[in-house]
């Protein structure tokens, strides 16, 4: 009559019935709250999850709870990995998770789904935050340009004077950058100076080379070449194909 | 107010209407980003700039149980730029909004500290600002008045928000009348008021040579070093002023040119340089934790970076060397700190536990930082470079 062969039953939102040892279905405070105030034979309903989020959400309580046991024999960069691939998943799913990880309160996979979210949507545009969370713009025009303007500084396409900014760039992407220096254009990507260049230099050219300085100075530099120029008044648009090899 | 509720339907909406759970995403963001995602909807400015989530934020971000710092902004005691910081990123490459967005013209600055920079501007006004979200608040020092006949006057103050979000500053002033007699005075942001006068002590500036002019916040006490005996630190919480020894054991047959002194992690360390017709080397020493003695750490030699780095021009110009703005800063992955030197425009970071230089910032062939400023006459290797420890952070005022 051992404790731990206890199971409990969980019953999804699309009518699915789990069936699982209770050492993993308490990983979720609110099931083992349920469970140790009310009937313990009974069926405990999860209306918010449905089947498909619930299996997942068991496989990774279930991991947990052997890992700490030690009936598994996984280090903690291995359990770190697995972690990882587990939220390898589309958003939606991602998001499912997160609801039913709050709802169930597993604090360690809310942290953990939280953190993924936030690591995917750090790097992104406001606009592309409405499109992904349907979220209405209630700014007035004019609101929104003084918001934009008072926090220019975080958005990094354009720097300061003398400087354009890429960060992240993705390995064989067309880059488009505008800057409006006023002599010098210096082009930085992941903390590396690739060009430097005088923009009345760059006005008489159709194409020009942009280097990456590495690290090691022994290290030959990379050569990339820039396809087009426009010079407008007061500012340059390159394009060029970006190659980041590190 | 009489809109119809949306049919909410998938499980990203759901997240964004729920306050709580988008505030977990929001806190797990970097603050850079969170400055971006102000511009997304009202209700993201609003719940990115509450002060409670600020805090949080903060306290979410800390490292060991410290902040570390995203760049180093580079001063010069004849450099000083005039529209834009010089940047030495630590991180991930940030600008730093200048002053813009204060309405006096030159601002200083004084000391920064987990955040917060505090700047000294005209008629004896002081300003706590954070560059990151561009606020600032204007403080005034009582005690400095014509009244008084004030002959120095020196501000520092504390910050912690792994603490508590509220922050002290500290005004040491002497008078001409009473010469030598120091008077300290405590503001209290939580309050919003001066205590005035609440530690007197004197010193025989000869004999000491106490820098107050360079507070140096860490362990809830505010230090500042000196060339003599002993110098000075104030506990913040118990208000009281004490001594810390401040003898170096001597390492190096001559005097000495300067004490670069600065924390990381919760220890402290100075950097001392020497005069000398050829100097390549200097001492850094750490603060023994029950603040009893000075240790010495290591001898640096940046013949070694010369080495790592040929284009290095470091020789000695007329006893001044090629090197300056040693500031000792925690390294990302390790306990052991890294020192960082502003080396003939460029800027080297000596690696502690490996034993090695590297480059840590340099903007090109030829280029040399802080030369944009200086005039046709003037060497760079005069220049004195400090460095300011720069947190991109939400901290309230």
């Amino acid at each position: 009559m051992g404790s731990t062969s206890t199971k409990i039953k969980l019953r999804t939102s699309d009518q699915k019935v789990f069936e699982v040892e209770k050492a993993v279905a308490v990983q979720s405070q609110t099931i083992k709250y349920i469970y140790e105030n009310g009937c313990p034979d009974s069926v405990i309903h999860v209306h918010s999850v449905s089947g498909d989020i619930l299996s997942k959400i068991l496989d990774y309580c279930k991991k947990h709870v052997n890992s700490a046991a030690g009936k598994e024999d996984i280090s903690p960069e291995e359990l770190y990995e697995w972690d990882a691939n587990f939220v390898k998943v589309d958003q939606n799913t991602l998001f499912d998770l997160i609801l039913a990880a709050n709802c169930l309160k597993i604090e360690s996979l809310l942290d953990l789904t939280c953190q993924t979210v936030a690591n995917m949507i750090k790097g992104k545009r406001p606009e592309e935050i409405r499109t992904t969370f349907n979220i209405k713009n209630d700014y007035t025009i004019e609101a929104e340009e003084a918001v934009r303007r008072e926090n220019k500084w975080a958005f990094d396409m354009l720097g300061g004077v003398g400087t354009m900014v890429i960060e992240e760039l993705a390995d064989d992407t067309m880059s488009k950058c505008v800057t409006n220096a006023k002599s010098r254009v210096c082009v930085i990507a992941a903390n590396q100076i690739v060009m430097m260049r005088s923009i009345s230099k760059l006005a008489n050219k159709k194409s020009i080379d942009v280097y990456k300085q590495p690290q090691n100075p022994t290290t030959p530099r990379i050569k990339e070449s820039v396809k087009q120029i426009n010079v407008g008044t007061g500012f340059i648009e390159l394009f060029f194909h970006f190659k980041c090899k590190m | 107010m009489g809109m119809k509720t949306p049919m909410i339907n998938s499980a990203a909406e759901k997240i964004a209407y729920n306050q709580d759970l988008l505030t977990q995403i929001l806190l797990r963001l970097p603050t850079k980003s969170l400055i971006k995602f102000k511009s997304v909807s009202k209700l993201w400015q609003f719940i990115i700039s509450d002060p409670d989530f600020c805090l949080s934020h903060t306290r979410h971000h800390h490292r060991n149980g410290f902040l570390s710092p995203t760049a180093l902004l580079l001063k010069g005691d004849r450099f000083s730029p005039p529209s834009e910081f010089s940047i030495v990123p630590l991180k991930h490459y940030s600008k730093v909004p200048f002053f813009h967005y204060i309405p006096d013209s030159h601002v200083k600055i004084l000391q920064s500290c987990n955040g917060l920079l505090l700047c000294e501007s005209y008629r004896q006004s002081y300003l706590i600002c954070n560059p990151t979200t561009k606020k600032f608040r204007r403080i005034y020092c009582p005690s400095n008045s014509a009244y008084n006949f004030i002959s120095k006057c020196f501000v520092s103050f504390a910050f912690d928000p792994l603490t508590s979000p509220d922050y002290r500053i500290i005004c040491i002033w002497e008078s001409y009348r009473e010469p030598c007699k120091f008077n300290l005075d405590l503001y209290s942001s939580k309050t919003g008021s001066w205590d005035l006068c609440i530690v007197s002590f004197e010193v025989d500036e000869d004999e000491q040579e106490i820098e107050l002019n360079n507070g140096v916040f860490c362990n809830g006490r505010i230090h500042w070093c000196g060339y003599g005996e002993e110098s000075l630190y104030f506990d913040v919480e118990k208000e009281c002023l004490e001594t810390m020894p401040m003898a170096l054991p001597s390492r190096m047959d001559a005097p000495e040119t300067c004490r670069y002194f600065s924390e990381s992690r919760g220890v402290l360390y100075v950097a001392v340089t020497y005069c000398m017709s050829v100097c390549l080397e200097f001492d850094v020493f750490e603060m023994a934790r029950d603040y009893s003695e000075w240790n010495w750490k290591k001898r640096v030699n940046l013949g070694d970076a010369v080495k790592a780095f040929p284009e290095l021009e470091l020789g000695c110009i007329e006893y001044y060397p090629g090197f300056s703005g040693v500031c000792i800063i925690g390294s990302e992955k390790q306990e052991e700190p890294m020192v960082v030197v502003w080396a003939d425009g460029k800027i080297i970071s000596f690696d502690f536990r490996q034993g090695a230089w590297k480059m840590l910032y340099d903007l090109g062939p030829g280029i040399k930082i802080g030369s944009l400023y200086l005039g046709e006459d003037d060497h760079l290797h005069y220049e004195l470079f400090h460095a300011y420890q720069y947190f991109e952070n939400l901290s309230c005022l």
